[in-house]
C-alpha cells in the first residue's frame, strides 16, 4: 500500500506528499518502500519520457526529478543517494518550487549524513546538460552545507559553479560576504576552473590585503598548481596571482629547479612572471645553460627579451661568468628572427665574442633542383566550394580562409600534382596574390607558410620568383602590410637553396634604409643570403650603391583597373512570347521587385520590376486577359507583394476597376500610416498589431473600404507612384503592349529615339499620363535641337486615368516637346540643410509630377521614408538622381552601406556632392573589412570616370567641417585602389582634395600621410601638375609634417622636369 | 585490485630526499606479490628522473581528446617494470591516444640493485608539486616499494587507495609493442633544435591542429600539408608532455610507422623518454588490433605459454634464443610473441629494437579472451556466418546483408570499417573470421 501510494504521489509530481509519506512510514513499510525505490531506476527512467500536460519536457524532467531525490534522500545511504538524485535533470532556467522543499530535507538530515552526500554530490557528473544544471547542484549543496557549518565540498561539480546561490554582486563583495570563505577559494583555484571567474585575481588579491585570505597559503596553492598543468586560462590567473602578490624568489619551493620546469611547460603569461625570479636565482653555468635552453625553446619573444636583458647585466655575469654567459647568448641568438639575433650578436660582440659572420641556416637542401613528384592527392573529402584550385588557393591567401586543414592540404598536394605533370599556371597563383595584397585582404604571413610547404614540396623553383615579387610588391607600397617580416624571414631561410642573385628593387630599397624595423633587418639578411655575403659587407655596398629608396617605375598609370560594364551601357534584356507558367514564376519572385538599393548590385535587379510589368501586358495580348489573370489570382507570396506586385494582385483577382484606382491614388492610406495609428492605441499588444497589419499586404481583400490601407512597400511616394503606373497600365491591357516608360538601358533610362518610336506606333490608340511622365524623368539628356523630331501626329493622353472626373486630357507628344525643348531633366542640386542633418535636393524639370492628378504630392519633397528600404523604388523613378536616394550629409555610413554603395554605383546619371561624400564615407569607416569591400565600388566608379574631383575635394571640406573626415582611414584605401589599378583616377581626385585640405586651418590630422601617399606615386604619374594650394603650402614658412610632406611631393611631382 | 599501503612520499631527511614510490600488488619472478620492492639507491640525476616521472604522470592525467575536466584531472597510475638493470614507468592518457614510457637504465641508477616485476606506482597531485622541486643538485634517494611505511606511519595514519588498471590500458599495453616494433627512424634533433622544434608547436588547447613535420638541414620544418617523406603530427598537443623532458635531452629521435603511429625517443642523461601517438588524436591505442591476424592461429596460446616459461623478465628479449630454448620455429616463436604481447606480457624498446618482458599485475588473458572484434569474429566463424566460395568468401555484415571477400591476398572486405580505415587498424571482424574459418 505504501509503496501505491508513493507511486502515486511520485506522478503527481507532489513532493511534499511524498516528503510526508516517507516521514510517516513505519519501519516494515519503509523497507518495503525502499526495496521498491532500489529497483526502480528503470522505471523512472521510463518515467522522463513520459510527459504531462501543459509542460515543456525539462519542466516534467525537473518534476519527476525533485520527486526521485526526495526519495533517495529519505531512503538511501549519502553517498548512494547523492549519485541517484537526477542532478542533470534540474534545468537552471526553469523555477523549481520542489527546490526548497529538497532542500529543507537536507536541512533536516543528520549532519554526518549531510556531510557525506554534499562530498558525494560534489563529484557527480552531469553530462553534456552541465552548463544547464550545475547551477543548481551547486546552489543545494551550498545552501545544507551552511546550514549545518559543514566543510566547504571539494568535488569540481560543486566548484565549476562555486558561486551559485551566493547574493549577487560584484566579485569582490560576494566574496567578502560567503561564509564558505576561504576555503572555497582554494578550492577553486584548484579545481581547474578557475580562469572562468573575470576578476578572479584581483578580488584574491584584495582579499589579500584585508586579511581575508592567507598570503603564504595563497602562494603555496598557486605555485602547487602550476605543475598541475591547468587549463590556460587558469594559468593566466595565477600568473597574475603570483605577479599581483610579489612573490620573491626566496618564497618559492624548489627554487630554480621548480620555476624552470614550470616555464617549461606552461602557458607564455606564467613564464613572463617567473622569469625574473628564475634569473634571480641562478647561481652557476649549469643554470643559466638549463634556463635559456628553456627559454629559447620558447615561442614567446618577451621571454627572450628578458633573459637577453639580464644577460647583459653586469650582475648576472658576475654570478654566472662570461663563458657561461655567452654560451647561453649562443643558445638564445639561434634564433629565426633576425633582429633579435642581432641584438644576442651585438651582447656577444660587447663580451668580446665575434658571432660567425654567415648565417647559421646556410646549409643547402638541394631543394632549387627538385621538382615535385606526382603523388595521389589526398582522399579528402571536400565541398564543392574547394573543388576549384585556383579559387581555393585564393580563399587560402585571403584573410578568411577555410578553417579545415584538410582544405590547405588537399591545396597543396594538389598544387603538386598539377606542377608534376606540367598543368599549374604560377601565373595566375601570383595573379592573384598580387590583386589581394594590392587591396590589403592577403594574410602574408600565411601566404608564407603556404609557399614554404611548396617549396619543401619540391617546387621552390617555380614558387621562389612568386614569393619574391609579392615581397617586392609588399615593399613598394607606401605602407607595408603586416607579417612582411615573416615573409622575408621565410625567403632568408631558403636563400641558400635559391642560386645567387640580387634583391628585387624594393626589397633592396628597404634593406638599404637606415630603419631597424623586423621588415628593415630582415631584408637586409634576405639580400645578405642572396648575394652570398657577409651581412656587414652587402648592406655597406648596398648604401653606397644606393642614393635613397629606389624610385622605379612599375606602370601603375598604365594599369588600369578592371571595370565591368556598367548597366547604363547595357541595353535590357528583351523577351518575345510570355509562357504563363514562367509569368507566374517571375511575379511570385520577389527577387523581380527589389526594394533597396543594396539589391540593385545585381545585374539587371534596376529592370527587373518594369521587365515584369511589360511581361504582363505582354501576356495579356498573347494569351488574353481572362488566362492571364486565371493563371495569376492564385498566386501565394511568401513576402508582401512589390509595387507592381500589388498591382497584378489586384488586377487578377479583378478587383481593380477604375473608381478604385482613384480611391488608391487620392484616398488610400499608407502601412506607415497606419502601423503609427496603431501602435500608440491603448491596449494594444505586439501581437494584436500585428494581427491587424498582416491583412494589409493582401490589399484585394480590403481595397472597397472607404479609405484602404497600402501594402507595406508602398510607404513611400516613388512605391505608390510605380504602383499607380502599373494599375493604370493593366486598366488598359491589351492596349500598350510596351510602355512609353520600359527603359531602354539597365539603369532604368530611356533613350528619345525609343520613346519617339512608341509615341509614333501609338497612332490613335492613348497613353497613361503616369508612363508619360516617368518616361520623361527617364529619358537621358537630349539635345534641344531635337525637338524638331517631335512633329508627330497629337497622342492624347486616357480621360479617365488623367482626372477623377475623367474629362481631362492632354497632348503627349506636346509635353514631350516642352520638355526637351527645355533641355530635359535638370542636374539635380543638392546641399545640406541648415541644421547638417539632411540633403536639400532641388531641381526645376520643365513639366511637374503635378500635372498627373494620380502622381502622389510633393514628388519631389525630401521628407519621403528612404531608411530601412524602398530606396530601390525611388532611385527606378529618378533614374537619373543618384543623390536623390542619400538623405544625411557628411554622416557615419550605416552597416550595410557597402552594399547601398554597391547599388548607388550601379544608377545612371551624375554624381553630386551627396554622393561623392557618401563613397568618401564608405571608404574611410573604420571598419577595415566592409571599408576593403567597398574601394571595389571605388575602382568600379573610377574606371568609368564617373567621378568628379572637385566634388571630391567639396565632400572632403564638408567632412572636415562636420567632423567626420577620417583621413588615415582613406588614405589607406585610396593606397589600395592605387595598388589595384585605380591611380589614373583617383590621382586627380586625391591631388584636388589634397590641395583643397592644404588651405585649410588647421590642418587636418591625416593631411601628411595623404601627401606621403601622392608622393609614393608621384614618378607613376606622367607629367604631374602641382596644384596651388599644395604649392602655396610648400613655399610658406613652416615645419610642421604637413609642410614637410607638402615640400616631398612638390619635390617629387617636379623632378622629372628639372 | 588491490591497493596501495601509503601515499608515494618525498621526504627532506639528513642524507638527502627520500622519494618513496608506494606500490601495488605487483608480479615478480616469484608470483603475485602485494606492494612489492623493486629498487633501492641513489640516482644520478634526480631532476631528470623527477622529470621523467612527472611526465609519465603529466601523460596519464591527460586526456588529450576530450576536454572533460574531472576525467582529466583523474589520476591514473603509472605502471613500473623492473628489468634487472633498469626501471621502466609506462602510461597512457586517458584518451588513450598517448603512449608514454620513461627508461631509467643502468648509468641512471647507480650501482643499486633493481629487481624484477611490474606494478603500479602512485603518484599524487602533492607528490607531483614536490618532484616538480627536485634540485639536480641535491642527492635522491629513490625507493620504488618500501619495506617500511616510512610516512604513514609517522602521521600515524593508512592510506589504502583502490588501483585501476583499465582494460583500455592492458590493451593499449598489448597494441603498443607491435606497432612499435615496425617503426623505423625517420630523424634526429640534437641539442637546441629539439626545444625550438617543440617550442614552435602551436600552444593551442588539446588535441591541437594535424601537422606534418619535414626533416631538414638543422631541425623539422612544420607544415599544413602532408608532404612527401614528412612525418604526420596530428594532435599537436599530445607532445606538449614532452616538455617537461626535453630540456634534459640531447637528442629526439623521431620514428614513423605505416599506419601512422608515430615514436619520438628523447635521449637523457641515464636513460630515454619515448612518446608514441596514435595516428589520430580519437583514435586509441586499444583499438588498433595490429595483433588481431596472429591471434586467430589455433596454436597462439600454446605458443604463447611455451615461451613464456623461457622469458626469464630478461630486459632484451632475443627471439632466436628463445626459439633456442623452447624448439620452436622462428615463425611459431612470433606468433607465440603476439598471443604474449596482446595480454601486456611484452613490452618493446624502440631504440634496442627487443622485446622486454613485463607481467601486468591483472588478469590480462581475460584482455585477449575478450577482444570485442575476435569474439565477433569467432561468432560470425561458428555460426555459419563464413561460407566459402570458389574464388571468394561471403560473410555475413552486422544488418543483413553479406560481404564478398576475394581469396587474394591480402584480404580485403567491403565493410564499412575497412572502407574507413583500409586495414590500418588491423583487419575487420568479417576477415578475422575467414582467417578463423580457413584455418579451421
Amino acid at each position: 500500500v505504501a509503496v501505491e501510494q508513493l507511486i502515486e504521489l511520485i506522478m503527481a509530481a507532489d513532493v511534499a506528499g511524498i516528503d510526508t509519506l516517507l516521514r510517516s512510514l513505519d519501519r516494515a513499510d519503509r523497507a518495503e518502500v525502499k526495496r521498491w525505490f532500489d529497483g526502480s531506476r528503470s522505471w523512472f527512467r521510463e518515467l522522463r519520457n513520459e510527459s504531462r500536460p501543459g509542460e515543456t519536457i525539462s519542466e516534467t524532467r525537473g518534476a519527476w526529478g525533485w520527486a526521485e531525490g526526495i526519495c533517495a534522500v529519505s531512503l538511501l545511504g549519502a553517498v548512494t543517494a547523492a549519485r541517484r538524485v537526477p542532478w542533470a535533470d534540474f534545468w537552471l532556467h526553469n523555477q523549481w518550487p520542489s527546490e526548497a522543499g529538497f532542500v529543507q530535507l537536507l536541512c533536516d538530515a543528520d549532519r554526518d549524513w549531510v556531510a557525506a552526500f554534499t562530498d558525494a554530490a560534489s563529484r557527480v557528473g552531469l553530462g553534456r546538460n552541465a552548463r544547464f544544471t550545475n547551477d543548481t547542484l551547486s546552489r543545494v549543496l551550498r545552501t545544507a552545507v551552511v546550514h549545518h557549518e559543514l566543510p566547504c565540498p571539494s568535488g569540481t561539480t560543486f566548484l565549476r559553479e562555486w558561486l551559485a546561490g551566493s547574493p549577487k554582486g560584484p566579485l569582490l563583495d560576494t566574496l567578502q560576504r560567503d561564509p564558505l570563505m576561504p576555503e572555497l577559494l582554494y578550492l577553486y583555484l584548484a579545481s581547474g576552473e578557475c580562469g572562468r571567474t573575470p576578476g578572479l585575481a584581483d578580488a584574491t588579491l584584495a582579499l589579500v590585503d584585508e586579511g581575508k585570505v592567507d598570503r603564504s597559503h595563497l602562494i603555496e596553492i598557486v605555485l602547487a598548481q602550476l605543475t598541475a598543468q591547468q587549463r590556460p586560462a587558469s594559468q593566466r590567473v595565477f600568473a597574475e596571482l603570483v605577479r599581483g602578490l610579489g612573490v620573491r624568489a626566496a618564497e618559492v619551493p624548489g627554487g630554480l629547479s621548480y620555476l624552470v620546469g614550470v616555464i617549461a611547460t606552461s602557458q607564455g603569461a606564467v613564464g613572463q612572471v617567473l622569469l625574473p625570479l628564475a634569473i634571480d636565482l641562478l647561481q652557476d653555468a649549469a643554470d643559466l645553460t638549463e634556463l635559456a635552453s628553456v627559454i629559447a625553446g620558447r615561442p614567446e619573444r618577451k621571454q627572450k627579451d628578458v633573459l637577453l636583458s639580464a644577460l647583459q647585466s653586469e650582475q648576472l655575469r658576475h654570478r654566472v661568468g662570461d663563458p657561461s654567459t655567452l654560451e647561453a647568448l649562443r643558445t638564445l641568438g639561434a634564433d629565426d628572427d633576425v633582429a633579435f639575433a642581432a641584438r644576442v650578436a651585438k651582447a656577444r660582440a660587447e663580451l668580446g665574442d665575434a658571432p660567425a659572420a654567415e648565417p647559421t641556416s646556410g646549409m643547402s637542401l638541394g631543394l632549387w633542383t627538385q621538382s615535385p613528384a606526382a603523388v595521389s592527392t589526398e582522399r579528402v573529402l571536400l565541398h564543392w566550394w574547394y573543388s576549384d584550385l585556383a579559387g581555393t588557393w585564393r580563399k587560402l591567401l585571403g584573410q578568411s580562409p577555410p578553417g579545415n586543414n584538410a582544405v590547405t592540404s588537399w591545396a597543396i598536394n594538389a598544387t603538386l600534382n598539377e606542377i608534376a605533370n606540367g598543368r599549374f599556371d604560377f601565373a595566375i597563383l601570383a595573379g592573384d596574390a598580387h590583386v589581394l595584397l594590392s587591396a590589403g585582404k592577403l594574410s602574408v604571413p600565411r601566404t608564407s607558410r603556404l609557399l614554404e610547404d611548396l617549396f619543401l614540396g619540391g617546387a621552390m623553383r617555380q614558387a621562389w620568383p612568386v614569393a619574391l615579387s609579392l615581397a617586392d610588391e609588399a615593399c613598394a607600397g607606401a605602407r607595408r602590410p603586416a607579417g612582411l617580416e615573416a615573409l622575408l624571414r621565410m625567403l632568408s631561410r631558403y636563400a641558400r637553396e635559391a642560386p645567387r642573385q640580387q634583391l628585387p628593387a624594393h626589397v633592396e630599397a628597404l634593406a638599404a634604409g637606415t630603419g631597424e624595423s623586423k621588415a628593415e633587418q630582415e631584408a637586409r639578411a634576405l639580400g645578405a643570403a642572396l648575394s652570398r655575403e657577409p651581412l656587414a659587407d652587402y648592406v655597406t655596398r648596398i648604401r653606397m650603391a644606393t642614393d635613397g629608396p629606389s624610385l622605379t617605375i612599375r606602370g601603375l598609370w598604365s594599369r588600369g583597373g578592371e571595370a565591368r560594364p556598367l548597366p547604363m551601357s547595357q541595353p535590357i534584356k528583351v523577351t518575345t512570347g510570355v509562357r504563363l507558367d514562367e509569368l507566374r514564376l517571375a511575379a511570385v519572385d520577389p527577387s523581380n521587385e527589389y526594394i533597396y538599393l543594396r539589391d540593385l548590385v545585381h545585374d539587371g535587379a534596376m529592370t527587373r520590376s518594369d521587365l515584369l510589368l511589360r511581361d504582363v501586358l505582354r501576356a495579356v495580348v498573347q494569351h488574353g486577359a481572362d488566362a492571364v489573370q486565371g493563371c495569376l489570382a492564385s498566386v501565394e507570396r511568401l513576402r508582401p507583394p512589390g509595387p507592381v506586385g500589388a498591382a497584378v494582385d489586384l488586377w487578377a483577382r479583378r478587383t481593380l476597376t477604375i473608381p478604385i484606382f482613384w480611391k488608391l491614388a487620392l484616398k488610400a492610406r499608407t502601412y506607415d500610416d497606419a502601423w503609427r495609428q496603431w501602435r500608440v492605441e491603448p491596449g494594444i499588444g505586439p501581437h494584436e498589431l500585428q494581427e491587424r497589419l498582416t491583412p494589409l499586404q493582401r490589399l484585394w481583400e480590403h481595397v472597397e473600404d472607404e479609405v484602404p490601407i497600402l501594402p507595406s512597400a508602398l510607404n513611400t511616394r516613388a512605391a505608390r507612384v510605380t504602383f499607380l503606373l502599373a494599375c493604370e497600365a493593366l486598366l488598359r491591357p491589351g492596349a500598350e503592349p510596351v510602355l512609353l516608360s520600359t527603359p531602354t538601358f539597365e539603369d532604368s533610362t530611356l533613350e528619345l529615339d525609343d520613346l519617339l518610336d512608341r509615341l509614333t506606333a501609338r497612332g490613335d490608340e492613348r497613353v497613361g499620363p503616369l508612363d508619360l511622365m516617368q518616361a520623361l524623368y527617364r529619358l537621358r539628356a537630349t539635345d534641344p535641337a531635337r525637338v524638331n523630331e517631335l512633329d508627330l501626329p497629337a497622342v492624347v493622353t486616357e480621360p479617365a486615368l488623367t482626372s477623377p472626373d475623367g474629362q481631362l486630357s492632354w497632348d503627349a507628344v506636346e509635353v514631350v516637346r516642352t520638355w526637351v525643348a527645355a533641355g530635359g531633366l535638370p542636374p539635380l542640386s543638392s546641399r545640406p540643410s541648415s541644421d547638417g542633418s539632411r540633403w536639400i535636393h532641388e531641381a526645376a524639370p520643365p513639366v511637374s509630377w503635378e500635372l498627373c492628378a494620380a502622381a502622389p504630392q510633393g514628388m519631389l519633397d525630401d521628407d519621403d521614408l528612404i531608411i530601412g528600404g524602398n530606396t530601390g523604388a525611388l532611385a527606378r523613378v529618378f533614374a537619373l538622381w543618384p543623390d536623390r536616394v542619400l538623405q544625411t550629409p557628411f554622416g557615419d555610413v550605416l552597416w550595410d552601406d557597402v552594399t547601398f554603395a554597391g547599388g548607388l554605383a550601379r544608377l545612371g546619371g551624375t554624381f553630386g556632392l551627396p554622393s561623392h561624400d557618401y563613397l568618401l564615407g564608405a571608404v574611410s569607416r573604420s571598419d577595415k573589412g566592409r571599408r576593403a569591400e567597398s574601394l571595389g565600388v571605388l575602382v568600379e566608379l573610377l574606371g568609368h570616370d564617373r567621378l568628379n574631383p572637385g566634388l571630391a575635394a567639396e565632400a572632403a571640406l564638408g567632412r572636415l567641417a562636420a567632423g567626420t573626415l577620417a583621413l588615415p582611414t582613406t588614405v589607406q584605401s585610396w593606397e589600395a585602389i592605387i595598388e589595384c589599378g585605380g591611380l589614373r583616377g583617383l590621382w586627380p581626385l586625391a591631388l584636388e582634395t589634397a590641395a583643397a585640405l592644404c588651405q585649410t586651418t588647421p590642418k587636418p590630422s591625416g593631411l601628411p600621410a595623404l601627401l606621403r601617399l601622392l608622393t609614393a606615386y608621384a614618378h607613376e604619374v606622367p607629367e604631374p601638375v602641382v596644384p596651388d594650394g599644395v604649392r602655396i603650402l610648400a613655399e610658406s614658412r613652416g615645419s610642421t609634417r604637413t609642410h614637410v610632406e607638402a615640400r616631398a611631393l612638390v619635390a617629387a611631382m617636379t623632378r622629372g622636369s628639372q | 585490485m588491490s591497493g596501495y599501503l601509503a601515499e608515494s612520499v618525498l621526504t627532506e631527511e639528513a642524507d638527502g630526499t627520500h622519494l618513496d614510490l608506494a606500490t601495488a600488488l605487483g608480479v615478480t619472478p616469484g608470483g603475485r606479490v602485494d606492494n612489492p620492492v623493486f629498487f633501492t639507491g641513489f640516482v644520478a640525476r634526480p631532476d631528470i628522473a623527477a622529470a621523467g616521472l612527472l611526465a609519465v604522470a603529466d601523460i596519464a592525467a591527460s586526456r588529450y581528446a576530450d576536454a572533460g575536466l574531472a576525467k582529466r584531472l583523474a589520476n591514473l597510475d603509472p605502471v613500473v617494470t623492473a628489468g634487472g638493470d633498469r626501471l621502466r614507468f609506462e602510461s597512457f592518457s586517458a584518451c588513450n591516444s598517448v603512449y608514454a614510457r620513461f627508461d631509467l637504465n643502468r648509468d641512471g641508477l647507480g650501482s643499486a640493485e633493481v629487481g624484477f616485476g611490474t606494478t603500479n606506482i602512485d603518484i599524487s597531485l602533492p607528490l607531483r608539486t614536490a618532484l616538480a622541486r627536485v634540485d639536480r643538485s641535491e642527492g635522491l634517494h629513490l625507493s620504488v616499494g618500501k619495506d617500511e611505511v616510512r610516512a604513514s606511519s609517522l602521521a600515524g595514519t593508512h592510506v589504502e587507495r583502490k588501483v585501476a588498471l583499465p582494460d583500455r590500458w592492458v590493451r593499449g599495453f598489448a597494441e603498443v609493442p607491435a606497432l612499435s616494433a615496425s617503426a623505423t627512424a625517420v630523424t634526429t634533433l640534437v641539442g637546441p633544435a629539439i626545444g625550438r622544434f617543440l617550442g614552435g608547436l602551436p600552444r593551442v588547447a588539446p588535441p591541437g591542429p594535424t601537422l606534418h613535420v619535414l626533416p631538414v638541414a638543422g631541425g623539422l620544418r612544420s607544415s599544413r600539408a602532408a608532404l612527401p617523406g614528412a612525418v604526420p603530427l596530428p594532435g599537436t598537443a599530445r607532445l606538449r608532455g614532452c616538455d617537461r623532458i626535453a630540456r634534459h635531452a640531447s637528442a629526439l629521435t623521431v620514428y614513423t610507422t605505416s599506419s601512422g603511429t608515430t615514436a619520438w625517443v628523447f635521449d637523457i642523461d641515464g636513460g630515454r623518454f619515448t612518446v608514441l601517438l596514435s595516428p589520430d588524436p580519437f583514435r586509441g591505442f586499444s583499438g588498433e588490433g595490429s595483433l588481431l591476424t596472429l591471434l586467430t592461429h589455433p596454436e597462439v596460446e600454446r605458443y604463447g605459454r611455451t615461451l613464456l616459461t623461457a622469458l626469464g623478465w630478461a630486459p632484451t628479449v632475443d627471439p632466436a634464443q628463445l626459439a633456442n630454448a623452447t624448439g620452436l620455429r622462428h615463425d611459431e616463436v612470433a606468433t607465440g610473441l603476439a598471443w604474449l604481447a596482446a595480454s601486456g606480457r611484452l613490452g618493446y624498446d624502440i631504440v634496442d629494437s627487443a622485446y622486454f618482458h613485463r607481467e601486468l599485475p591483472v588478469d590480462s588473458e581475460k584482455v585477449v579472451r575478450r577482444n570485442p572484434r575476435l569474439i565477433a569474429a569467432r561468432k560470425l566463424a561458428d555460426n555459419g556466418g563464413v561460407v566459402r566460395q570458389n574464388r571468394r568468401w561471403v560473410v555475413r555484415g552486422s544488418h543483413g546483408g553479406w560481404y564478398a571477400i576475394s581469396k587474394v591476398e591480402p584480404l580485403r572486405c567491403e565493410c564499412t570499417w575497412e572502407r574507413e580505415h583500409a586495414g590500418s587498424r588491423g583487419p575487420c571482424k568479417h576477415i578475422l573470421a575467414v582467417v578463423l574459418s580457413a584455418s579451421a
